[in-house]
């Protein structure tokens, strides 16, 4: 089930939040729980299955690291965390990662292995990673042991970080999960959040993802320049509101049920440098990494040897996160580098260079990132290169570029709008007014983004969800 | 007292033990039902027949799914006598389970190639392809268009045991 | 402006936020209440399609997660005001300046283009082969006529830049790779001169009856019709037609006029349409000007065989293989010929070679619109033998 749809807008989101909000608080985290499993189940009846053996099983780790940590057995304590932790990126990596191994050792070594892929379990790349980060903040002792199986299973599969984010660690928010509050302020504000989600999602990220589908739909060796531009563009804008939309709507349906969760999104695009993006970027993905890997291999308080090699590190498993794919590896490679550039190069220049050619810098360099990021192989990625710089002899322009330009020019000065703090910050300015018009103003707004979103949903065959298959 | 870190240590060795062998069983999948297709058609062709359709030579099987019926262990297809109407039904017996891919395949493409014949002139047929049945079991493969298409599939499933 | 408190901002905040989820709900609570309470439809005219009814829960659904997709589809479906919402959205993409719809072009002067379809290469060489090697089989008087779209003949009420690819090309293409087997005869040039006529309609994918008709000029000849009859009775049966392309768009403003074209002769025929064993004395159907697809008031829409048997007395047989085109172009055919064999090979799986003997076929006409031509992936298996 996805949030953008009209069954979880007026059957499970009404049913799941009135059942909530009208049992006891001791009974609020089971029903969340029940309330997840079925929302997980609705897209895959059967991992459900396995969702529910990851939790036993790693409630069961947790308590044994817990009890051999008194008995003061570390050795046995050290084999019990690391048999877990392989069990869980073993499981990862099974369904991720299985044919991609396998197909390229075919590909290698000629052989013939039959390459017999399950499918990929929805969301279990960010549930994976939830559970690892209880794991490893228990075996360091940042944590205690989480002795209540429904906690612990209301942590993991919580519906609205369930399939696309944020990836939140247990530490941030164990607290929560015993004690948090429900007001009718904290509702509301999640309305708004929620609302605000849906439409970069429905709005934004549907509509100029079309223009993206259109370009790329034109062979790149007719593709003239100015449409490769527009289409990556296009691209670039769509994966953005996709994502951030998404994650908005999950932190709104958190706050609809009394929790907090960090912002994952900080608009990474008015960045001036690589390192400003990752820091704005699927902002919960960058700290996940920082805490559980680069940290733990030295962090930067090693030789720069090291240092680079742990940046590269860091990135290639960044880049292979996002899929089972050469051209994610390579697309993580290509951040860890120009991080590397930045760090140990670029850096003085770029805060010295004007702040317009920083950002034009960022900007591009994130654009040819996305160019790697949806290249189906190497070979086109290298076609939709050339066409973006008119070597494939396809002139600057064509008809189809005005047609294409013109017929989604609205849109794109919206995404470029809404992709700054601006828009944010006047339409504030507005609402605070003293007068009560800004208000109205306000609402009328809220209202018309949801009640147009809804008009695409109820339309619309044409939801497809970007990160599913991360 | 028992060492309770010693138990769940045994007992999280037996889960991954049993995760890995619903794993292999799942993606072995050899659960092939002895029963011939003669065994296995009749009550189905019972819940589907109608007048609309008719038992179709194989000669059918090879144009509306590009394969040699002599190819496979048995192959049953009813399919309709107008191709104004969708109704279809095709039972195979797999000679070897590795066919099944190109079957299931073979079967979406039938069924978008009609969906596409039926879209915008007749949606009642355009809404029964799309709710038409491809449903492979092991050795055999069920493709079914039909208003009870999921009855017919159930009883498919349970014919197979 | 005066800078206002923080309390003041998050009291406003608050109320702002507050009278926005007031919204969210009841607007949730409408469409629930509608969703339980209303009558379920269960087709949708507008998008002449049947709308998911509420699905029965079982366990293999449930499995499959058929079920899932069939309750969503239902909520969708079933939505309340459904139409409305959907007009909404369509207005609301005007207002961003979309140009088209569902892949169909939104174009000058109320009429929507279906964008041309792209050659499914495997599958035309494939029918092209096999059109070659019917062909050279036979002795029958071979000829070919592709329609060319809307989308290249009115390229002038397209959207301004609008890509569509080039039919054209294709069309070159097709005619270059049958040269030698049959007589193409080319309808193009035709269409282009009238481009300023009614020749297709608005609102769906079909030539007009004036857009056959001017082909019909040009293909007589080819067909061994020297001294076509060029009077005719015509009707308007129709002027509230809302076609195909209306239908797939969402844009329902557009109607269209159909008009009948009946040759003024004295040769009487009978329409015996074979596999639903059904016999009429008129090529019209009248009755589905009471339904929505309103173009099968030409022989009743697609059917895998028809066989027309008239008093014309030439000695001329024709069969016509064939898509949805030329159901308004047979019209025109009837004054020359004793019989016409109508195949349809999305639909047809018989023996043809049978027909060919029977009807006793002097003249074999392809009759097809380039969109549904280069896509097609039945005709190679009705010509080959068995």
């Amino acid at each position: 089930m996805i949030f953008s749809s009209t069954f979880f807008l007026c059957v499970f989101l009404p049913v799941t939040l009135i059942l909530y909000y009208a049992v006891p608080w001791k009974f609020k985290n089971f029903l969340l729980l029940l309330a997840s499993l079925i929302f997980y189940a609705w897209g895959e009846p059967v991992y459900v299955f396995l969702m529910m053996f990851s939790i036993v099983f790693n409630y069961i780790a947790g308590i044994q690291l817990g009890d051999l940590k008194k008995q003061r057995r570390f050795k046995t304590r050290k084999s019990v965390f690391l048999f877990t932790l392989i069990v869980n990126i073993a499981m990862l990596c099974f369904f991720k990662y299985y044919g991609f191994v396998l197909s390229n050792i075919n590909a290698l070594f000629g052989t013939d292995i039959p390459v017999r892929q399950l499918s990929l379990p929805i969301g279990i790349s960010f549930y994976t990673f939830q559970i690892l980060s209880y794991v490893i903040d228990v075996y360091w002792g940042k944590v205690n042991v989480q002795f209540n199986i429904i906690d612990f299973g209301a942590y993991i599969t919580m519906f609205p970080q369930l399939i696309a984010g944020p990836i939140v660690r247990y530490e941030d928010i164990r607290r929560q999960l015993r004690r948090r509050t429900i007001t009718l302020a904290k509702v509301s504000d999640g309305a708004a959040w929620f609302i605000r989600g849906l439409g970069k999602k429905v709005l934004l990220a549907n509509n100029i993802g079309m223009l993206y589908d259109a370009v790329f739909a034109i062979p790149a060796s007719d593709r003239p320049v100015l449409t490769a531009w527009l289409g990556i563009i296009a691209y670039t804008f769509q994966i953005y509101f996709d994502f951030s939309g998404y994650s908005d709507m999950a932190i709104g349906l958190g706050k609809m049920m009394g929790f907090k969760f960090l912002r994952n999104f900080d608009y990474p695009y008015v960045s001036t440098s690589v390192t400003e993006f990752w820091r704005r970027w699927h902002i919960s993905l960058g700290t996940w990494f920082r805490e559980y890997v680069y940290i733990p291999l030295g962090g930067n308080r090693v030789n720069a040897a090291r240092h680079i090699r742990n940046i590269l590190v860091v990135w290639a498993l960044t880049g292979l996160w996002h899929g089972s794919d050469w051209a994610y590896i390579l697309w993580g490679l290509y951040y860890g580098l120009l991080l590397l550039l930045e760090k140990y190069f670029l850096g003085k220049y770029i805060s010295r260079a004007p702040r317009f050619l920083a950002h034009l810098y960022a900007l591009v360099t994130v654009i040819f990132g996305w160019l790697i990021f949806t290249a189906p192989s190497v070979q086109a990625l290298g076609l939709n290169f050339s066409a973006m710089f008119g070597a494939l002899g396809n002139g600057f322009a064509d008809g189809g570029t005005w047609y294409y330009f013109a017929s989604n020019l609205l849109l794109l000065i919206l995404c470029i709008l809404c992709s700054t703090p601006v828009v944010w910050r006047i339409f504030c300015r507005i609402s605070y007014e003293k007068s009560s018009a800004g208000r109205i103003f306000a609402v009328v707004c809220y209202a018309l983004i949801f009640t147009t979103s809804l008009a695409y949903l109820v339309n619309s065959t044409y939801n497809p969800f970007l990160y599913f298959k991360f | 007292m028992v060492n309770r870190a010693f138990v769940l240590r045994i007992i999280s060795f037996l889960m991954v033990a049993g995760l890995v062998i619903v794993i292999i069983v799942s993606m072995s999948g050899s659960r092939g039902s002895r029963k011939s297709i003669d065994e296995v058609s009749p009550v189905l062709i019972q819940l589907f027949e109608n007048d609309r359709t008719e038992l179709s030579p194989e000669r059918m099987f090879k144009k509306h799914y590009g394969f040699n019926a002599a190819d496979f262990d048995g192959v049953v297809l009813y399919s309709p006598k107008s191709n104004m109407d969708a109704e279809e039904l095709l039972i195979v017996k797999l000679a070897d389970e590795n066919q099944g891919e190109a079957l299931l395949a073979a079967a979406e493409q039938r069924r978008a190639d009609q969906m596409n014949i039926y879209e915008g002139y007749a949606p009642e047929q355009y809404d029964l392809c799309k709710n038409g049945i491809a449903d492979l079991q092991g050795n055999y493969f069920l493709y079914v268009v039909h208003e009870n298409a999921a009855e017919i599939d159930s009883s498919f499933r349970k014919a197979l045991d | 402006m005066k800078k206002i408190s923080n309390k003041k901002q998050n009291l406003h905040k608050n109320t702002i936020n507050i009278i926005t989820l007031a919204v969210f709900v009841i607007i949730i609570i409408l469409a629930d209440v509608f969703l339980i309470a209303s009558h379920d439809r269960t087709f949708s005219p507008k998008e002449n399609r049947v709308l998911q009814q509420a699905p029965e829960l079982t366990g293999d659904g449930l499995a499959s997660g058929k079920y899932m997709t069939q309750a969503e589809d239902f909520v969708a479906d079933q939505f309340f005001l459904r139409d409305g919402w959907i007009s909404y959205k369509m207005n609301v993409d005007k207002i961003l300046g979309k140009k088209e719809s569902n892949g169909i072009y939104l174009g000058k002067n109320g009429y929507l283009i279906e964008a041309a379809a792209v050659p499914d290469e495997k599958n035309m060489s494939k029918n092209l082969d096999a059109i070659a090697d019917f062909c050279s089989r036979h002795d029958f008087n071979a000829v070919m006529s592709v329609v060319p779209n809307a989308v290249s003949i009115c390229s002038h009420l397209l959207p301004a830049g609008a890509p569509a690819a080039d039919q054209m090309k294709y069309l070159a293409d097709i005619r270059e790779r049958l040269s030698g087997v049959l007589q193409f005869a080319d309808v193009s040039e035709t269409l282009n001169s009238h481009n300023r006529e009614y020749i297709y309609y608005k609102s769906d994918h079909h030539w007009t009856s004036l857009g056959a008709y001017h082909a019909f000029n040009y293909i007589a000849p080819y067909i061994g019709i020297d001294s076509p009859v060029n009077a005719y009775d015509i009707y308007c049966v129709t002027d509230s037609f809302t076609g195909t392309l209306s239908s797939a768009s969402g844009a329902a403003s557009v109607r269209d006029e159909i008009d009948i074209y009946v040759p003024k002769s004295d040769v009487r025929y009978v329409v015996e349409y074979v596999n639903e064993n059904e016999k009429s004395t008129t090529v019209y159907r009248s009755e589905a000007l009471e339904t929505n697809s309103k173009y099968d008031v030409f022989l009743g829409g697609n059917h895998p065989l028809i066989r027309i048997r008239t008093t014309a007395g030439r000695d001329r047989n024709l069969m016509i293989i064939k898509d949805s085109y030329a159901n308004a172009f047979v019209q025109f055919l009837l004054p020359y010929y004793d019989s016409i064999y109508i195949v349809d090979p999305r639909y047809y799986s018989d023996d043809i070679e049978k027909l060919l003997s029977e009807g006793s076929i002097t003249d074999v006409l392809f009759l097809y619109n380039l969109n549904t031509f280069v896509e097609d992936n039945s005709i190679a298996g009705v010509l080959e033998t068995f």
